[in-house]
This record gives structure tokens, sequence and C-alpha cells, in this order.
């Protein structure tokens, strides 16, 4: 989306691609920082009530432990930030533009310098930019992309502007200490002393970067929320000399409509299905939805384009629609504690009907309406109301909703498991599955059907696919197949050995904690369900069935019971993940329970032959 | 996201001066140029036949037509004069146009047929003589399904820049089409002009085959006379059809029809297997940038017989001068080394010069190509008086064209042959002196022997490289696996693992330079106040060589450790005598081992490898299979059996797999012996390039290693 959070976090993360996902930030990395410095100084406006611009003044001073090697200086600037000055020794600044890979175009440029570090001789990059436009300038993070020994970041508000300007700190570890004194002229100055930092790190199943970094959100150029609502809302205040043709073609598709909740899913569904996503993002379009008209007449548009888009469809058919501004999980704080536009990364739209709010995402393809992915379940959304705004949270939904259930009627065939499979998805499991059946070419998607219904078995044969419900306008999404699984069973004298794997889709795992410094992030709540039936084949009998796992911690809640008679073995598993956040300090217990789950999934059925 | 990357006939070229915005009256010229040729066949209601060629496809291409209008120019430039003594251009000037109608069946055509990056303005100068100049205009137009035509307003494209205030410069102009729905007929061009002085276009590829079906393709090129121009016709695509205009400007074109789209999919070279047309448009009178005097000057050759191409290449090795320092530090250490090896062979001899020649290659303080390599190879063995003969050759991989397509003297790899052995370098720093990556087996190459300077006046000579056994490229690993005292469903894997010939390329990335540069002193007897001092940082490297050892886990033993203890590189396979590339890793995996009630289940076929599954539409192939080497895989495993088990007999049966065909063979056998149970698997495939009328066969030892990975073994706790 929009907000691109990026640029405001003014981090050195490093872009050049020449570092890349680096190595465990440990003290004994080769090149690391040394000293920083980074002084933002708050230029108030001529009447100096509010902040004009803000310069800021960095300097990185590198040093090589054992050998020379490269070190790598950026800073990213755009539009509203400019680069006044880059330098460091035997090199010239390079200015690049940096395009994240989700978005089409903006205007999102870095500055870097790359240069040689002697072994024992520190060197120095410097840096001066200015936050032309003050509210771009929200958040100081106090991470580096390399280890850092040393860093002081001092915020110095001049004496006006004092009473209104003030920090939210985030994320604060041990290693952070902070101080405010009041300098000679009356300025304001708050001081951070950072010492030992771990650099930034990506991280595999780790949380978003810019939620666990330690940072500081400064805060005041907006007042309160009120302020920032009416900076926002007027982006969104310019009149639609197209909207005619937006009104006509809502009309229509709603034509036969005889309900709100139908109006409502077709004209969703429509742009989910007909507009592109496609962002651009520079200078004001950061924040500037396009006009209804103009998403409708390009078919393309980002999340802010298609809420505009559906909050005019919406409007057109007499439902009360608004837009909402809203942070995903990659954002930590709500409006209401920052009132900054780096609380947002994300637009939605809004039903408002009496008390309650019904939310509808337009880039969530696939999604029921009702459902909210879980990206903005639990975050705070900044509501349209006029001349002023509502604060209202998107709920918490259950992973219920979220269902990837497999029904298996099986039947043992020399060393093979035949049989049915159907499998039904709901909810962010369809999404995921119908987004990606989509994207293969319609040449390719059996084979897609095939790979997704024969795992994990290596050497299985499906065929009979049938699908239904997988539009955009369903709720359910089915598959069925029927499948042969080769190596499934094993025929040993007067034994057959059978794996199940009654629960297929893997989504459980360990991870490496060999110098992980990040806790770990789940993957999304969802449900796993399956109902298995295998026919005991003529003259056998159950010998052995696994046991009943059972676990239920704040993390997941996972059942397997097998049962037999003298027909069947019957096997219901299901697995819930319901909290996503393991602390890194339980990340060994964590691998304990994802290696246990393993092993009762994988668990066997034997089968003896019966002695007359 | 998606974007449609438009493949431009560009060449990258260093920009020097800041360009004004996106140049809106060249995108008009351009799109009246473009829509207002007549091609019949850009008809956006052109029926799209029910047939198995357009059927279940996302998109069908109606027609594509690609002209390239090339003529020279020569005329006054002041500027040049100032700068070189030279008063006249003698350039090249190019229109080249790719013109491309589709119809969008389905949303996913619509998403990747919705996006363009186009390059921008670009020129190139030294002062103020610009020598390189090129832009690209783009245009589009949606044929609606009521009729209706949208044209696409490129005034929206949005333009990426690089660097700051005068110096900030055009990068890619991108372009997202508005409007488009599936249904639609999307049409867009890419019109390019390129100017370009005394040097050459960069070479043209037409291809014959695209992602989706082609209804219609046409090709057609009008070139100045005094340009040379040389083209081949590979993997079957049509001659192009020649002619002359009035003024003399020479006409090539081809039109065909129903074009399949391109095969994808495992061991493809669509170098060899996809037709295409190879094109250059040459400015060999041009007397600033080399030429080598064979060059042709004007004139259309198609297909010209390969010797008209070493002729060049025997020019260029002539004329080539490289510094003297390369060879002579080689030869002072080859020589060394003689003195102190009194007894050596000359074969011997020569392979020392080879690792002299490329030790002082890699240390010296510029870097060197193949071409260099080879020179400087030939230049040491001519100073040591090696009896048999030297020749400088080139060879392709069949990555690329056979050695007797290429089109060009800067497109093979250069190598050595000496008497009859191949020394080819590669950036693998595994293989020994005369040993290559498997690619290069069976290939022709053309050789050039005798001394550099007698070069224009003999005839290259071709050879065709050995072939090699499958056993002389093979992969031995021998496991001893343990279960966890502590936690039965954890094994101890303590590797052994032996990689020798063309095989050796698969692990290469474990050796790191450092580690290659000291052996080779050690071999060559550098003494160590003469060793070359490595820059590097050994913890890093200690970093980086964990890290390939948790990806060789991942992709050649084929699971993920849960926790690497050691690994050690035995030998880098690099030195004579010593051919093997040898390592050994010890690591817990889990994962593998299940429970059935009191007995175990022990997945052993997935320590074999991850062998690649052929499934869906991939099972129908029309190439034939494309592969480096003919290879052999051995595995033996040694599992303790654990105490209180005992191996399921009939389990151990089952793992028994004989398959042996004209492709190659895969054999497993499992066994009890001294408490251990033994696994020894046999993988063989015995060609690097399977016919296609043997896929079958080839698929049936590819199945077979895929079902043996399912394989697993069953200890029955004992009473």
């Amino acid at each position: 989306m929009a907000l691109n959070l990026k640029y405001r976090l003014l981090t050195t993360i490093s872009a050049l691609c020449l570092i890349t996902l680096m190595a465990s930030a440990k003290p004994d990395d080769n090149i690391v920082l040394e000293n920083v410095e980074e002084i933002y100084t708050i230029v108030a406006s001529k009447d100096s009530a509010v902040i004009e611009k803000v310069k800021v003044n960095k300097e990185l001073t590198f040093t090589a432990q054992r050998v020379d090697e490269k070190a790598y200086a950026t800073e990213y600037y755009n539009s509203y930030i400019s680069v006044d000055k880059a330098s460091a020794p035997g090199t010239k600044p390079v200015y690049l533009s940096d395009i994240d890979d989700g978005i089409f175009y903006d205007d999102s440029k870095l500055c870097g310098l790359g240069f040689e570090v002697k072994k024992g001789k520190p060197a120095t990059a410097k840096f001066e930019l200015t936050f032309n436009s003050p509210e771009y300038f929200t958040t100081i993070a106090l991470a580096e992309s390399y280890y850092t020994r040393n860093k002081i970041v001092k915020i110095i508000v001049p004496q006006s502007l004092v009473s209104s300007i003030s920090v939210v700190e985030k994320s604060f570890q041990p290693n952070i200490v902070s101080s405010v004194e009041s300098g000679k002229k009356g300025e304001r100055i708050y001081t951070y002393k950072v010492t030992n930092m771990e650099k930034i790190k990506r991280e595999e199943a780790a949380p978003e970067i810019s939620a666990i970094v330690p940072r500081i959100y400064v805060i005041g150029h907006f007042a309160d929320c009120q302020a920032l609502y009416r900076y926002l809302h007027a982006f969104t205040d310019e009149p639609d000399p197209g909207i005619e043709e937006v009104n006509k073609l809502a009309q229509e598709l709603t034509i036969d409509c005889t309900t709100q909740e139908q109006r409502i899913s077709r004209l969703t569904h429509w742009v989910q299905q007909y507009i592109r996503y496609i962002a651009v993002e520079h200078g004001e379009y950061g924040h500037r939805p396009d006009l209804a008209s103009e998403v409708l007449r390009k078919r393309y548009g980002d999340c802010k384009g298609m809420s505009s888009l559906l909050k005019a469809m919406l409007i057109a058919v007499g439902i009360d629609a608004r837009l909402a501004w809203i942070g995903t999980r990659a954002i930590e704080q709500d409006w209401s504690e920052v009132p900054s536009s780096s609380s947002g990364n994300h637009m939605i739209c809004s039903v408002v009907d009496g008390d309650s709010i019904l939310f509808i995402d337009g880039t969530a393809s696939f999604l029921p309406i009702g459902n909210y992915s879980y990206n903005i379940q639990g975050q705070q959304a900044l509501i349209e109301n006029g001349d002023t705004y509502m604060l209202h949270r998107v709920p918490l939904q259950s992973p219920d909703n979220n269902c990837d259930s497999l029904r298996a009627v099986m039947a043992i065939d020399g060393d093979c498991l035949v049989g049915t499979l159907d499998n039904t998805l709901s909810g962010s499991s369809r999404m995921t599955f119908c987004s990606a059946l989509n994207r293969n070419d319609v040449a390719y998607r059996n084979d897609f059907l095939l790979s997704y219904m024969s795992y994990p078995r290596k050497n299985a044969e499906i065929s009979n696919i049938k699908i239904s419900g997988d539009s955009i306008t369903d709720v359910l999404t089915t598959l069925s197949v029927q499948s042969r699984e080769h190596g499934a069973c094993q025929h040993l004298g007067d034994a057959i050995y059978v794996e199940l794997l009654p629960l297929r889709t893997k989504i459980i795992e360990t991870y490496d904690l060999k110098d992980r410094i990040l806790d770990i992030r789940l993957p999304n709540p969802k449900v796993l369900m399956s109902d298995f039936t295998l026919a005991i084949p003529e003259g056998f009998a159950v010998d052995y069935i696994p046991e009943e796992y059972c676990i239920d911690n704040e993390w997941i809640e996972a059942h397997i019971a097998y049962a037999f008679d003298r027909k069947n073995v019957t096997c219901k598993a299901s697995l819930k993940i319901k909290n996503t956040l393991v602390p890194l300090d339980r990340a060994k217990e964590w691998n304990k329970i994802a290696r246990q789950f393993s092993q009762a999934l994988s668990q066997q059925i034997t089968l003896k032959k019966i002695n007359l | 996201m998606r974007r449609y990357l438009v493949v431009l006939i560009s060449i990258i070229i260093m920009s020097v001066s800041a360009n004004a915005a996106r140049d809106e009256k060249f995108f008009k010229k351009a799109a009246e140029f473009v829509w207002g040729m007549n091609v019949p066949q850009f008809d956006p209601k052109t029926h799209i036949p029910d047939s198995s060629l357009y059927n279940n496809e996302s998109a069908v291409i109606i027609a594509v037509y690609d002209l390239v209008g090339v003529k020279h120019v020569e005329q006054t430039n002041i500027s040049k004069y100032r700068t070189t003594g030279r008063a006249y251009t003698n350039a090249t000037e190019a229109k080249i146009v790719h013109r491309c109608m589709v119809k969008l069946m389905d949303q996913n055509a619509v998403e990747k047929f919705s996006e363009f990056d186009i390059s921008a303005k670009q020129s190139s100068a030294i002062n103020s003589y610009s020598y390189q100049y090129s832009n690209s205009a783009f245009g589009a137009r949606v044929h609606k399904a009521d009729g209706s035509i949208i044209e696409v307003d490129c005034s929206e494209a949005y333009t990426v820049t690089q660097g700051k205030g005068r110096k900030e410069e055009e990068v890619e102009h991108k372009v997202a089409i508005p409007g488009l729905e599936p249904g639609d007929v999307l049409e867009y061009f890419v019109y390019d002009e390129q100017w370009v002085d005394e040097k050459d276009l960069a070479p043209m590829i037409f291809p014959f085959a695209y992602a989706h079906p082609v209804m219609y393709f046409k090709i057609e090129c009008q070139v100045d006379p005094i340009l040379t121009i040389e083209y081949r016709t590979l993997n079957g695509a049509p001659l192009l059809m020649g002619s002359v205009m009035k003024d003399g400007t020479r006409v090539l074109e081809v039109e065909t029809i129903n074009l399949t789209k391109a095969e994808s999919g495992n061991w493809l070279a669509p170098n060899r297997q996809q037709p295409m047309i190879k094109m250059y448009i040459l400015n060999n009178n041009s007397t600033m940038v080399y030429h080598p005097k064979s060059a042709r000057r004007g004139g259309v050759f198609c297909n010209l017989p390969p010797v008209r191409y070493y002729d060049d290449i025997s020019h260029v090795l002539h004329d080539l001068v490289l510094p003297k320092r390369v060879a002579s530090r080689a030869t002072k250490i080859a020589n060394k080394y003689i003195e102190a090896n009194p007894n050596l062979n000359q074969r011997q001899i020569i392979d020392a010069a080879w690792l002299a020649t490329i030790y002082s290659a890699l240390i010296d303080e510029d870097s060197h190509d193949q071409m260099n390599l080879s020179i400087f190879f030939a230049d040491v063995l001519k100073k040591l008086k090696v009896k048999p003969m030297v020749g400088i050759g080139v060879i392709n991989s069949r990555a690329k064209s056979p050695i007797t397509e290429i089109l060009s003297w800067k497109e093979p790899t250069y190598m050595n042959m000496v008497g009859d052995s191949c020394y080819i370098y590669t950036n693998d720093l595994c293989f020994q002196p005369g040993e290559y990556i498997g690619d290069f087996e069976g290939e022709k190459a053309a050789v050039l022997w005798g001394d550099r300077d007698d070069f224009i006046n003999i005839s290259a000579v071709e050879a065709t490289l050995p072939t090699s056994r499958a056993n002389q490229n093979t992969f031995r690993s021998q496991i001893n696996v343990s279960f966890n005292p502590d936690d039965n469903t954890i094994l101890n894997l303590q590797r052994s693992v032996n990689f020798t010939g063309a095989n050796k390329e698969f692990a290469s990335a474990l050796i790191d330079r450092g580690r290659y540069l000291r052996e080779l002193e050690a071999f060559l007897g550098i003494p160590e106040k003469d060793q070359y001092e490595l820059k590097t940082d050994s913890v890093k490297i200690k970093e980086v060589t964990e890290k390939n050892f948790r990806t060789e886990a991942k992709t050649i033993l084929g699971v993920e450790p849960r926790e690497i203890y050691s690994y050690e590189i035995k030998e880098i396979g690099a030195l004579p005598g010593s051919p093997n590339l040898s390592y050994t890793t010890n690591c817990d995996v889990d994962n593998l081992v299940k429970k059935a009630g009191r007995d175990l289940i022990v997945e052993v076929g997935k320590l074999f490898g991850k062998p690649y599954e052929v499934k869906g539409t991939e099972r129908e192939r029309k190439e034939a299979v494309v592969r480096n080497t003919p290879s052999q895989n051995r595995y033996s495993l040694s599992l303790e059996i654990p105490e209180g088990y005992t191996v399921n007999d009939a389990s151990l049966q089952k793992i028994n797999t004989n398959i042996a065909n004209e492709c190659g063979a895969f054999y497993a056998q499992a066994r009890v012996a001294e408490n251990k149970l033994v696994v020894q698997v046999n993988e063989r495939y015995l060609q690097y390039v399977v016919p296609i009328e043997r896929w079958s066969k080839f698929l049936e030892l590819i199945d077979a290693s895929v079902a043996f990975s399912n394989a697993s073994i069953v200890l029955n706790k004992v009473n």
C-alpha cells in the first residue's frame, strides 16, 4: 500500500542488494558500527506554531575488526525528504530508485555510500537530510543494519514547540537509556543512548521488523487524531467529475439485488474481480486515493483506489460507506496512541449501519464479506465521519472461520491407499488456495491441483479432479479427487502398516534457533480438520492404532484420535492455531511441541491377519 | 507483483548525460509509424480456432511482427573530430519494432499483460563526442469485445530515475494498461531507435516459440548494403527470404503461422531445442573498433559454414596483445616446480603449468576471462617447450548452441588442447587439470594448433571432446546412521561424501577460493613468503561454509538437518593425483522415524537425495532430455539396529528394486549384516542426451527413484 512506512522509518536498512539477508549480528562481525550520532533538529515555522521542517545530521563510524572490507551506509529519501549531503572516504554517493516489489511505482529512493574500511582504521560516513514535509517525520529507528556498539540519538525541539511535540517510545530494551533536558535557548533535547544494539535482521517466520525494532515516534505535528484526520481526509475531498459512470455501473450491477447484504456482496466482488491491484504511491499519492471514476476507467488501483471506488459504488446504491485508514500487523500502535501517518499503511472500506460497522477490504479477493484477513484483525481503523472521525477496532475473529477440512474414504490396495479425498476450504485458507490457483495459466491449473492434492506424498496418482466454489463470489471451495497413494502402506507378512497422514497441510514446523534473535511468528490462525475412514481389508484386524494425541496450549490446540470397529479404522484430527507469537525465550519449547505433533501425526496403524 | 518484461533488442550502456522528461514527440512519432503499418493479420476480430494448439490457453497471441530497419550513417561530426581525430561518423542507425496482438482469455492473462517496463533514453559520450544513443517508445491499444478501441495514453507512464539534481537520469518508463479485462485483445508495440558509432549493434534473437501459442509471426529486416548481416536459423527455424530494394537496401523476411508455445520443464536446453533466428548486423568497416581481418564487409550471410568464424577466431587470437606478467609469473612457478620434481613426465609438467597459469591469473590485479587464460596457458607451455602439440580452441557447452552454429568470435568458450587432452577453465574450483564440467563433453571444439603467431595462416581443426562413462562421474555417499540414545526418533548421520569427474560440479560451491589458492600453492611448492595475501575474513567464511553445508544437506542429502555438529572438506579434487571432491559431515535429523505401536518405521528412502518428481503435463514431453553428463550415484547406508529391535525381513525385501533399461539403471538392495541394516542404492544414467523416443524409459528410472524415496524399513520390537 500506500503510506510507505519504509522511508519514514529512517533506518539504514541497506537496500543496495549488496548486503541482503545478513548473517547473525554477532559482536564478532567483521564490520561493526563503533559510533553513530544522529541529530534531529526540528525547525519551527515562522509563526512558531508548527514544525516547518526537520534537519538531520547523521554520522556513522565503521570499524573492521579482522580484515579490510567494504561497508555500506544508506539513507532513504523521496519527494518529501531530501539528502542534502552524503560523504564517505574515497567514494561518491549513488542515488538509486528503490521501489518495493509490491509497488508498481513510487518515488522511494536511496542514497548509498560503499567504501572500504581498513582493519583498525575507522571510517566515517556522513549524511545530512531534510524532512521538507513534517507530516513525513514520524519515526526514528534505533537499530542499524550493522551491529552498533554506541549510538546517540538527539531530538531537539525548539522552545516554541516544546508543549506540542512529544515522543512515544516502543520496543525499548535495557540497552537504551533515555533522558530529557533543556537547552540554553529553552529547547527540549531528547537524548537516547544505545549500546550494543543488534543489527536489523530478517529471519524466517519472524514478526514484521517495523513492529519490533526499537523506535521512537515523534508526535505533535498533528495535535490529535482530529488534526490527523483532517489532514488525511483532505486528500479524499476532490470532486469526481466522472462519478456518474460509477453510479450508473453500481446501479446496473445491483439491479436485481433485494437486500443490502446482496448489494454489498455484488459490488465488493465486482471490485475484487475486475480491478487489478497496481500500486502507484509517489508523492501525495501515498495518501491521496485515486478518484473512483479513474479506478473504474483504468480497471486498476491500489488499496486506496479500490476503497475509493467501492465506497462510491456503495453510496450510489444507498449504503453508508466510508473510507477507513488502518495499520496492518506491521504496525503495532493505534492511531489514538500515535496520531501520525506512521500508524497506518492500508486503506479499507467500511459500511456503517447504526452502531455496527462492516469492514470490506477490496484487496482481499476470495475472502467472504464479513471475514477479515488476520493482518487487520484487532487493528484500529480511523473511519470517516464527516468533519470528524470514528475509531473502531476490526474485530478479532475465530480461527474457525479459516478452515481447511479434509474428508477421506480410503482402502488398501497393495502398497497403496486408494480412495476419495474431499477438501473443503473456507476463509483465509480458501483465499490462499484460490489466489494461488488463479495465478496459474489455465493450461497448468490441473498440474497445480495435482500437486496440491498429492502433497505431501511422493508418487501419488490423482485423478478425476472436481472443483467447485472457486469463483470470487463463493464462500466455500471444494476439491474432490480420486487418489492412489503409492507407498502409504506396507504389507509385511501378516502385518500391514499404514501411514494415513491425517493432516496434510504443513503449517507446524520447527525452526532453526542457532543465532536466532527474533521471536517466531507462526502462520495465521486457522483450523485444519480431517476425517479419515480406512476400510480394513478382509481377513485383517487392527493390531495397533496410535494413541490419542491432545494438546492445548497458548499457541495451538490439536487433537488426533483413532478408533476402529470390525470394518473400518477412523481418524479424526484437528489443529487450530490460536496465537501466532512465540517469544524467543520459549522457542525451544515451541520446537519440542512441533516435533511431538509431527511425530503424533506420522504414527502408523498396524493391521494383522486374523488367525482362523 | 507480476510485470511483463519486454526484452528489448537494445544495448545496455552507461548513461552520463542528463535527459529531459519522457519524450512525448518521440512516443507520438513511434505510434504513428507503427499503427500506420499495414499488416492485416493484426485483426482483433480474428477467430481463435478450436484446436489443440489454442484450446485451454490463458492467452493466444494473434500476431507478432518484428521489424528491423538499419542504415549506415556517414556525416561530419566536429565533436568526434576533436576527440578522436576522425571527422566523419561511421554509424549504424536502427529502428526496431516489436508489435504484438494478444487475446486475453482470463484474468491471469490480464495480470500478465498489464504492466510494461521500457528502457529510457540513454546515451554515452566521451567529452562531447556522443558515440551511442538509444531511445524506446511504447504504445498500446485495447480492443474491447464490443468493437470499441481504447488508446493507451502513454503520458500516463511513470518514469523511474536515478541520480540526483543535474545528474538525475531516467532509467525506465513503466506503463500499466488501463481498462483491461478478460476477453479483450491487447495490441502493443515497443519501438526502439539506436544510434551507435563505429561499434556493432547487439545481437538479435527472434524466437519462434513464445510462452503462448502464436497464430501469425512475421520478421522483416531492411538493412543498408554497406553493413554486414550474418544470421543463423537454429533448431528448425525457417530461412529468411531475401530481396533487394531499388536503393540497394537488403530485405530479409519470413512469415509463419501456428507456432506452438515453448515447452517448459526440467532438462531442457532452449538454445538447442527451440527454433530461433539469431542475427548480427555488423559494421565491419569500422577501424576504431577491432574486427578480425577475416570479418565479412557488407553482404548477407546466412548459415555460414563455421570455418568462417573459426577464421575470425584465428585472427582474434593472433592479434590479441596481453600483459606478459601473468604468463611470466606462471612460467616461473612452473619452472621451479619442474626443478623441484625432476622426474616428471610430460603430462605432469603440463598439468603443473595449467595450475600455475590459473593461480597466476587468479591473483593478478586484473581479472581475466577464458580467452586470456587460454592464451596465457599456451604461452607458458611454449616457454616450457612441452613436447605435445598445443592448441587454442573454442567450444560451447550444451547450454548454448553448438560450436558449429556460432555467429561471432565473442560467443564461445575459449580453451586449450594439449595433445589429446582438453583444458577448460570454469569458476568451479574442483576440477583437475584436464577435467571440466559435464556440459562440454561430447561437444565439438574447433582448435588452432601451433604458435599463435601462425594462426592466421592455418585453419582450425574440429575435434570432438570425448564422452565419459557413468562410472567416471560418480557421487558416493556412505552414511552411518545411529539412533539417539535418549530419543529414538532422532537419527545421527555420519556422512562421507565423494564426487568424481563432472559430478564434482554439484558440490563446487563448498570450496572457497582461499582454500583453493592455498592448495595450489602447496602443490606448486610456492614458499610462504611468495604466497598470495588472502584478505578474507575467516569468521565470515566459516559462516558461509556452514550455511553452504546446511544447503548441501537439504539438496544433496535431501533432508533439513536438525543440527550440524561438524563438517570437513577432505579433498577439493582440483589437484593431480587427487581426483575426488570429498567431505564428511555429522548431523542429526528428525522426522524420519515413525512409530507404529511398539515398532519403528524408518524412512530410509529419504536419505538418498531428493529426486525430481515428474508430474502432470510434464510427463508428456516433446523434447529430448538434456542432462550434463552420464553419471552414477552410489549410496551406502549402514544403520545400527537399536537394542531390542529387529529388522522386519519383509520390509527389507520390499526395498529391493532392480530396473535397468537403455537409459540406465536403478538398483536398491537392503540386507542385515552384523546387527546393522545395510542399504545400497545404485543409480545410473547412461546418456547426457536422452532422445525423446526413450523418454518413457528415462521416466521409468526417475519414477523408480521417486518411488524409492518413499521406502521405509520396519523395526519390530522384540518381545
